[in-house]
């Protein structure tokens, strides 16, 4: 199998190894919104289930910070302690910037409330990755563990 | 074409927050063309736990001994789990209920995917579908508007095509869709329902349900949709601890790694293993053949799929690049698919397994049927019963690829033979006559699946009781095995019995026990809308994992104790439901090869199991009746069983049938040449 690896931040990427079961979109949906809607999920999973591809997408904590960049209010900007992206929605004008800006696809967009919505690793104990153990398809980082 | 039709929450009860299960049925009338939305009675939820319990609720209500499983009065019922929609891990299957064409009484099909996530997120609990369309249809649902759309351009299409051609018709790619390929348009006794291309529900012939009604398709558009749980943060943290039962054995990693065919070959080596129709437990070559490490070998293993929320990824998505078959590409073999279309007909080519499998899933046939059908098919032609003049010249051989091939040609166009074989083992045997009912190794009208029970008597009795006939995928007792087959099956069984003692297979003891636990248990996976895996293989989330998750995503609060009585008040009704439609104590059997020759395992030269003779059976069946309840002169439930379940309406259709007021005849799937073979507890 190919080796897809994205060791950026605390998350370690491999779409190879993803099964496509999706409990990581409910997951973040619950731990930031309290209730499961797929559409209010940090982390996308796409499957093409009749000929068994994945794609995930989520936000990889680039070095280039395209979102932040993109921003034209300053609603976008780093966490120093964490190293992802925080977002503060009073500044936000739901101009969608970040979200076409960003070429990892790692911005997605909440319509029901017009905002990006960009991981933010749940202070550091990312909820996404503990449906994943057997997976393997999200993992902590061993460098940054 | 009918109008959209979108549901007013005014009137026909919204949504309520803060629980994942609302009892909220989206009927659909094909007949009449109309939808409308059902709140069922609160009590369900603690009563029948939701999905595969309110559903077995319903069939009762809606069907009865005059609904014929392919009139238009039959229904049928898609339900997910009460926890289905949440990140509950297993959490995303589905029941599928209907009274059955080929078993003629209660039938439920599980299947995940995320067809029953699609549905949550869309609003609803459960979909009862009536009546029958005048022309074929399909059905596209979504949180705020239901339709009925014309199917007759895609009436004839394949699984994978049929999901294509309704993407494309609606637009949009994210649609979970559940449909029926040729052979449930055809009313094969076997046909499945697909749901997201390659999840079956697969036995009892939900797809000619569906063929019957004219409904090609059900569509879901739920992505938007929002599914609550009463208490978040406590949900959260049983999530949790459910992960970590869930991977704390390593059946997980096994599953993870090689799917359910993980040990087909040791299965064969220790005698386990059906093959030539049951006549054999053992094959004379290649059996590594039809293992997951041969997927690997090979090159066909893409990707390992899991089913929404699915901790483990037992699924296969598997491609064949080179070879007869190049091209060739679904998910699967699974263990079924390999012992039914490969050990059972002495097929070891894994590339006419795979190619058969791929058949299988698109034209929408259940596999384990397909593969029953072929042996019946094979052996009738061995033994002289049916000649080349029945099969266009073609001479039926094991061990033969091109002969699966041609018989699933001839069925899915019901060619010459193909339209009867197309009814199953039980219509063809009965037609076939001479002593063919031996080699049909069927009960109850269905199929058995691949499992050796001659030494598993928990398996045995397990199976001689399921009310949809003999396979595992109602009760499935691997703690039978005790440590032979995990450290946690053994606690289980300790836990069942009171001594690790007893899990170990060939013994009478306490089977009666290690049955109905895993029969409580496993109607209260299908009803939250756990896997099988998680509870029964993995034996990771018990009673009390599931009382704190129902509690946490529902408010409704019972005690382990109350969880499993729940379960038993489950099987119980189905139990009920099947004696209403005639069946007794006289049903509990067996298929005549399983209870009448004896397993030889040639590879030791010797026999590795006797046959479960009806004695045996007997004995096991007796202690099951009466540690439950059940009356042992016909095996139906006591009154005060029936009144300690809370089920007393069932005592005003049985109390005629009990007293003899009321003569129900022996449904037509029960009865056999060989029914001088009863088992008379």
């Amino acid at each position: 199998m190919r080796e897809e690896a994205l060791r950026m931040g605390l998350i370690t990427i491999k779409t190879d190894n993803c099964a496509g079961c999706k409990a990581c979109e409910l997951a973040c949906s619950l731990k930031h919104y309290g209730y499961f809607d797929c559409t209010k999920s940090r982390i996308k999973i796409i499957r093409d289930v009749e000929h068994g591809s994945v794609a995930i997408q989520k936000c990889i904590q680039c070095d280039e910070k395209f979102c932040i960049t993109a921003c034209p209010t300053g609603s976008l900007s780093m966490n120093s302690s964490l190293s992802c992206i925080q977002f503060d929605a009073d500044l936000c004008i739901s101009c969608k910037k970040c979200f076409k800006a960003c070429p990892h696809h790692g911005v997605q967009w909440d319509d029901e409330h017009g905002q990006p919505l960009i991981c933010d690793l749940c202070g550091g104990d990312p909820e996404c990755l503990k449906p994943c153990r057997l997976h393997g398809a999200l993992t902590r980082n061993p460098r940054e563990a | 074409m009918p109008p959209a039709w979108s549901p007013d929450p005014q009137s026909e009860g919204g949504i309520k927050m803060h629980t994942s299960y609302n009892g909220r049925v989206l009927i659909v009338d094909l007949s009449l063309n109309r939808c409308h939305v059902d709140i069922l009675p609160d009590e369900y939820l603690r009563l029948y736990l939701g999905g595969r319990g309110a559903a077995a609720k319903m069939l009762w209500d809606l069907t009865g001994p005059k609904t014929k499983p392919l009139g238009k009065d039959n229904v049928i019922i898609f339900s997910p789990g009460v926890l289905s929609g949440t990140n509950a891990p297993t959490s995303g299957r589905s029941t599928v209920t209907f009274k059955s064409p080929t078993t003629g009484g209660y039938f439920k099909s599980n299947v995940g995917g995320e067809f029953g996530i699609g549905l949550k997120q869309a609003g609803y609990d459960h979909i009862v579908i009536k009546g029958r369309a005048r022309t074929p249809v399909y059905l596209t649902i979504s949180p705020t508007k239901v339709e009925i759309i014309d199917a007759r351009d895609i009436w004839g299409m394949g699984i994978r095509d049929t999901n294509r051609a309704i993407k494309q018709k609606q637009g949009e790619d994210e649609l979970q869709i559940a449909c029926i390929g040729q052979a449930g348009e055809g009313l094969s006794y076997f046909a499945s329902i697909m749901c997201n291309y390659y999840n079956a529900a697969a036995r009892g012939g939900g797809g000619a349900v569906m063929g019957a009604k004219n409904l090609k398709a059900i569509a879901i558009d739920g992505e938007a949709g929002k599914v609550y749980v009463t208490d978040p943060e406590k949900f959260m943290e049983v999530v949790h601890q459910g992960q970590d039962a869930s991977l704390a054995d390593n059946h997980s990693k096994t599953m993870k790694r090689f799917g359910t065919a993980a040990t087909t070959d040791q299965m064969c080596k220790g005698g386990l293993l059906p093959t030539y129709n049951f006549k054999r437990q053992w094959l004379p070559s290649g059996e590594g053949n039809l293992t997951g490490q041969h997927l690997i070998d090979k090159g066909y293993l893409k990707r390992s799929v899991g089913c929404g929320t699915c901790i483990f990824g037992c699924h296969r998505y598997t491609e064949m690049d080179s070879g007869k078959f190049k091209g060739s590409y679904s998910e699967g073999p699974e263990y079924e698919s390999f012992a039914a279309l490969g050990a059972n007909l002495g097929i070891t080519d894994s590339e006419y397994i795979l190619r058969a499998n791929e058949l299988a899933n698109d034209y929408g046939f259940d596999v384990i049927s397909l593969g029953a059908v072929a042996s019946f098919a094979i052996e009738s032609f061995e033994k002289g019963v049916i000649g080349t003049t029945d099969t266009e010249g073609h001479v039926l051989k094991w061990e033969d690829g091109d002969t699966l091939l041609f018989l699933i040609d001839m069925i899915v166009n019901k060619r010459g033979l193909g339209d009867l074989l197309s009814k199953g083992v039980k219509v063809a045997s009965d037609k076939f006559g001479k002593n063919s009912y031996q080699w049909a190794v069927q009960a109850r009208g269905l199929e058995q699946s691949r499992v050796e029970l001659r030494g598993a008597f928990s398996y045995a009795l397990a199976f001689a009781l399921n009310p949809r006939g003999p396979d595992h995928l109602t009760t499935e007792c691997l703690a039978e095995f005790g440590e032979g087959f995990s450290n946690k099956a053994s606690d289980v069984i300790e836990k069942i019995t009171g001594s690790k003692e007893f899990g170990k297979p060939y013994i009478e003891e306490k089977r009666a026990e290690i049955v109905t636990w895993h029969e409580d248990i496993y109607a209260v996976t299908d009803a939250l809308g756990f896997c099988a895996f998680a509870t029964t293989a993995a034996y990771g989330i018990d009673e009390t994992l599931c009382a704190r998750f129902l509690e946490s995503a529902t408010g409704v609060s019972l005690s382990a104790d109350e969880i499993r009585k729940a379960g038993r008040r489950i099987v119980t009704l189905e139990r009920g439901y099947n004696i209403r439609e005639g069946w007794s104590s006289r049903c509990d059997v067996l298929p005549w090869r399983v209870m009448n020759e004896t397993a030889i395992d040639l590879a030791h030269k010797q026999p590795t199991a006797a046959h479960m003779h009806s004695d045996r059976l007997g004995r096991l069946l007796k202690e099951y009746y009466l540690l439950n309840g059940w009356d042992v002169s016909n095996g139906f439930p006591s009154p005060r069983t029936l009144h300690n379940l809370g089920l007393d309406f069932l005592e005003s259709v049985l109390a005629p049938l009990r007293s003899g007021a009321l003569k129900a005849e022996l449904p037509e799937s029960c009865r056999t040449p060989a029914d001088g073979l009863e088992v008379r507890a």
